[in-house]
């Protein structure tokens, strides 16, 4: 893998969590692409993100053609929807063939499914109630 | 074996009702609950109330490498992880899948759904076919979109007509499948000569179709 600074980096998804994600990464000198239906939470991104904006639905190919995703070294599906977030990995990995993809994956029931297709999964919902748990001193079940 | 449709109104009830005419045992899920209602009223249907892209909603199916699925739901996404975890949690090979943006047919394809078909793509293709050419009987798509039947009359001014088949420079992915000449049936072959009047019932790749009707009718 190449180093952070020299990745080019699609996010699906500009909401809070793929704004932090976008920002960070540009700031690392990453060159990143947001793709976001929304366009003021494309608007939103602070000054210090220096990358590409593109205004369009994350599960429509001419839209993922047009971020490069076929050059991408990364894509990461951060939508709060996991339908999306399975549609636009799954594509990412078997049509653009994309090394590394990362999902967001907001129901646990769902895990199984983005693993069969060697996605990275990230589970805001595990780990909130692992660092509740962790808060309390308790052991996760 | 069952038949299990998932998603979808109006086609939902139109291909559940003709399925159960035909003896099929046929499973609904759908997400709307008014949807469910009307169609638990109007047909002898197992009709379940759920989302059908979470598994524990698939799980009541009960669902083996023998049934059949077809997907319905108005977008390509959901539509999409369904077939997934139907392929891989239950062994389902048999899957049709109505494919919102024809776009993404490929996407379908590449991931092991063989039957994508595309309302918008099959439309689209009916209404080019029919502006193309007074000459154009008949022109239908099929293998959802991949070749196209069409059935065309020679005019005399035809550039083919009287020629012998092998001489018309067709393109290789067409072929001509029956000539219908004076209400009688003609299986062509190479030496068969083309007259003005007769019908051609022709199969070819959407790619080539301008192709051959330029070539078959003329400009």
């Amino acid at each position: 893998m190449k180093k952070a600074e020299s990745l080019y980096v699609v996010i699906a998804g500009c909401g809070r969590i793929g704004s932090i994600v976008a920002t960070s990464l540009s700031v690392s000198g990453s060159n990143v692409v947001v793709i976001d239906m929304d366009e003021t939470a494309l608007e939103n991104l602070p000054e210090e993100f220096t990358g590409f904006k593109i205004n369009g639905d994350v599960t429509e190919i001419s839209v993922l053609r047009e971020a490069r995703l076929d050059k991408a070294d990364v894509l990461v599906a951060l939508t709060g929807d996991d339908n999306t977030n399975f549609m636009v990995s799954t594509v990412a990995k078997r049509v653009f063939g994309v090394k590394r993809v990362i999902a967001r994956v907001n129901d646990p029931s769902n895990e199984d499914i983005f693993k069969e297709f060697d996605i990275d999964i990230i589970s805001p919902t595990r780990l909130t109630a692992m660092g509740i748990l962790q808060e309390l001193g308790v052991r996760e079940a | 074996m069952k038949l299990v449709i998932i998603g979808g109104q109006k086609i939902a009830y139109y291909l559940a009702r003709m399925m159960i005419s035909k003896g099929y045992h046929v499973y609904i899920v759908n997400k709307d609950p008014r949807a469910c209602e009307s169609l638990a009223k109007n047909l002898s249907a197992v009709v379940i109330l759920g989302d059908g892209s979470k598994k524990s909603v698939l799980d009541q199916l009960d669902l083996s490498g023998e049934d059949l699925v077809v997907l319905l739901t108005n977008t390509d996404r959901d539509n999409l992880i369904i077939s997934q975890m139907l392929r891989h949690y239950y062994g389902v090979e048999r899957i049709v899948t109505l494919v919102n943006d024809p776009e993404d047919i490929e996407i379908f394809h590449r991931l092991g759904v063989k039957a994508a078909v595309s309302p918008t793509n099959l439309l689209l293709q009916t209404i080019q076919g029919l502006l193309l050419v007074d000459e154009m009987e008949e022109f239908s798509p099929v293998e959802e979109g991949r070749l196209v039947f069409l059935r065309l009359e020679i005019p005399r001014t035809s550039p083919s007509a009287g020629k012998k088949l092998k001489d018309i420079p067709l393109p290789t992915n067409c072929v001509i499948g029956a000539i219908i000449r004076n209400n009688a049936v003609v299986i062509p072959r190479g030496e068969t000569e083309l007259l003005a009047e007769d019908r051609v019932m022709v199969l070819c790749e959407p790619a080539v179709q301008s192709q051959v009707i330029k070539l078959l009718v003329g400009e």
